[in-house]
């Protein structure tokens, strides 16, 4: 059976790695192919900063909840293993800080160590003053894509650089099951009114000295539109811009100067740290995530796009899911029709 | 008119220019000197990883801890962290068996202190309780350097010299601050201090943004802004057992590229010693202020005892007046 995945960022790979995994020796002859015109290092999940922490609240979608748990507790468990940093995955600690008052996040018994911040620390960051501090785990796409490459490509997986142009192009070609993880150009393939890109923009900086990651929230001006500062492995990641509705993936010196001003007077320090350079990227930003199944003329596809700014967050709860329905497929295959039972 | 005083500070160590800026900057009519054989990044302090964590000295350590803890937090909420090498530090002490006393002296003193979670203490499997918080990391091959320049803005000079003799030192200066650390043993015959002999390694792990303490002090990784230092000893080890036993703890350990090891000698004492002496030069007596013997908490307790030397500084330049020199 030939199962096509079109987009190789972390959704469409760990998407790929886990129907593998669940499949392979359940369905004969199952083979993956994985169909993008963008592959590590160029993707939207290799410029993010790699930290897992959702948006505040999910107000309400405790299926998201659910699956950015799974991924937590799932990435927690590689911690202790040979592999945890080829695939780029460490414990970071830090500061989650409101200019007001705020209800505890959604993902407060996720995390490790969650606990309210006291005064002392609140007065390490004037004009905050309420804010939390845990232990959360970094995921970076730079190193963690890669590895799920390598095995995938281990296990048979065939990787195919190209743009898709619909899915009736790849069932035509003989592809029975198609699993679409396009991103922000979901669009392009079927046309969807509540996918829309969230621009945002980095300034990669060496800091060494910056051990902890600072997010800031301001209600007023929406998530990710205000300060953030996430160490990482390799550098420092500067943010704070979201910007609904926005295409260009070309750097603004607007955006740069916003960024850099604002993280400055959060982290002092940041006066000597070493600008390496910029990267814009695309959030693929919906209301929810979506994922499901639909039956299409010619065969049914599986969706899992939408993750906004938390696809390595909530990536591995969602391929679950995604392999869960690629297993109805199947089972709607095995089951021999009613109505061929009715005729005969 | 205000005749300058002359006072010499021995030792170069994070002690001695901790002591000598402070000086320098509270007492403007004092001229500071600081005279050592060794200058960063040779001396003691300069191997330490630096984290800060409290002694179990008795008597004035508290004040002292908190003293320095609170001068550093300043220094890392500012502008000048990365110059300094002085930053925040997150991690946790871990305990194989559980501890008569969980909230020790200095829990309010760090930052953020508090019981490890049985989530977080799953990591430790052979270990039964521990303790998270948040400290500061003062790296001396970049803190000592910044101390000096803040010594030269207030005045301050440094002299490349070995100084065998205080009573020498006392021909030439109105006040002797003694921070000459491991070197007092010798120069005062003070038997009380004897070497502590510490090895760390140090490898390249930048993915590593906590410190681990064993709680009997001798395993520890502490990550910096340049490596990860692995330690620890209080005696002769092979640096292969202390990395085992550092991978043991976090496993991570196995990709980490080595960086190189260090030897020093931790200046041991009961407690450190922060009182008035003197010395006899020609009749006169000359005082002296000591400030020496903080065994394996120089970093931690060296701004606090600082303060208190230049308040028995204070108290020798009130009772004397100056006297000619010649």
């Amino acid at each position: 059976m030939r199962v096509a995945v079109i987009g190789a960022g972390v959704i469409g790979l760990s998407t790929a790695q886990c129907i593998y995994e669940r499949y392979h020796s359940a369905v004969s002859s199952l083979s993956i192919e994985v169909y993008a015109d963008r592959f590590t290092p160029q993707t939207t999940s290799d410029g993010a900063a790699g930290l897992w922490q959702p948006y505040l609240y999910d107000n309400g979608n405790t299926l998201e909840t659910k699956w950015n748990k799974e991924t937590f507790d799932y990435l927690l468990g590689f911690l202790n293993s040979p592999d945890s940093i080829k695939m780029g995955i460490f414990l970071q600690s830090g500061y989650n800080l409101c200019s007001d008052p705020a209800p505890d996040p959604s993902f407060r018994d996720i995390v490790l160590g969650f606990r309210q911040l006291a005064k002392r620390e609140l007065d390490l960051f004037p004009g905050y003053s309420h804010g939390w501090f845990n232990t959360a785990l970094m995921i970076e796409g730079k190193s963690y894509l890669p590895w799920l490459m390598n095995w995938l490509k281990q296990r048979g997986v065939k990787f195919y650089q190209r743009k898709v142009s619909s899915f009736q192009e790849l069932a035509d070609s003989g592809v029975e099951v198609i699993i679409n993880c396009t991103g922000v150009r979901s669009g392009e393939l079927q046309p969807d009114p509540e996918l829309k890109p969230g621009r945002g923009q980095i300034i990669k900086v060496s800091a060494p000295w910056l051990k902890h990651f600072i997010l800031t929230h301001n209600f007023k001006k929406g998530v990710y539109n205000s300060p953030y500062i996430i160490p990482g492995s390799r550098h420092v990641t500067v943010g704070g811009v979201f910007q609904l509705g926005n295409w260009s993936e070309q750097n603004s010196t607007a955006d740069h100067k916003k960024i850099w001003e604002e993280a400055c007077s959060l982290e002092p320090s940041l006066k000597h740290a070493r600008v390496m350079e910029d990267w814009s990227g695309l959030r693929p930003v919906r209301s929810r995530v979506r994922l499901e199944r639909e039956m299409m003329q010619f065969g049914p596809v599986i969706h899992n796009y939408g993750h906004g700014g938390y696809g390595l967050t909530i990536h591995w709860g969602c391929a679950l899911e995604a392999a869960r329905l690629f297993g109805e497929i199947i089972d709607a295959l095995k089951e021999p029709c009613l109505s061929d039972l009715k005729e005969h | 008119i205000q005749v300058t005083q002359v006072v010499a500070v021995v030792g170069a160590g994070v002690v001695g220019l901790s002591t000598a800026v402070v000086i320098a900057e509270a007492l403007p009519h004092c001229s500071v000197t600081v005279l050592a054989d060794r200058f960063t990044p040779n001396t003691t302090s300069d191997g330490a990883a630096g984290i800060l964590f409290a002694s179990q000295f008795p008597g004035e350590q508290r004040r002292w801890f908190k003293r320095t803890f609170d001068h550093l937090l300043l220094i890392a909420s500012s502008p000048e962290a990365g110059v300094a090498g002085v930053f925040l530090s997150s991690g946790w002490q871990i305990f194989r068996e559980v501890p008569p006393e969980k909230k020790p002296y200095w829990s309010d003193c760090v930052l953020s202190f508090g019981t490890m979670t049985d989530a977080e203490l799953k990591r430790f499997p052979q270990y039964k309780f521990g303790q998270a918080f948040t400290t500061i990391k003062c790296e001396c091959p970049s803190y000592l350097p910044w101390l000096q320049k803040r010594l030269e803005k207030a005045g301050g000079i440094m002299i490349h010299e070995k100084v065998t003799d205080l009573a020498e030192l006392g021909l030439r200066y109105d006040v002797i601050v003694n921070c000459s650390g491991l070197g007092s043993r010798e120069l005062l015959g003070d038997e009380d201090v004897h070497p502590v002999r510490g090895q760390v390694l140090r490898v390249h792990a930048p993915w590593l943004q906590h410190f681990v303490r064993v709680a009997d002090g001798h395993t520890y990784i502490y990550p910096g802004a340049g490596g990860v230092t692995l330690g620890g000893t209080r005696q002769a080890a092979d640096s292969q057992a202390i990395f085992e036993r550092c991978r043991r703890l976090e496993p991570s350990l196995g990709s980490a590229r080595p960086l190189g090891e260090w030897v020093g000698l931790r200046p041991g004492r009961r407690n450190p010693r922060v009182e008035r002496g003197h010395v006899r030069v020609h009749g006169r007596r000359v005082p002296v202020v000591h400030n020496y013997g903080h065994g394996g908490w120089g970093i931690t307790l060296s701004w606090g005892t600082a303060l208190d030397a230049l308040d028995l500084v204070r108290q020798c330049l009130n009772e004397r007046p100056p006297e000619a020199r010649l």
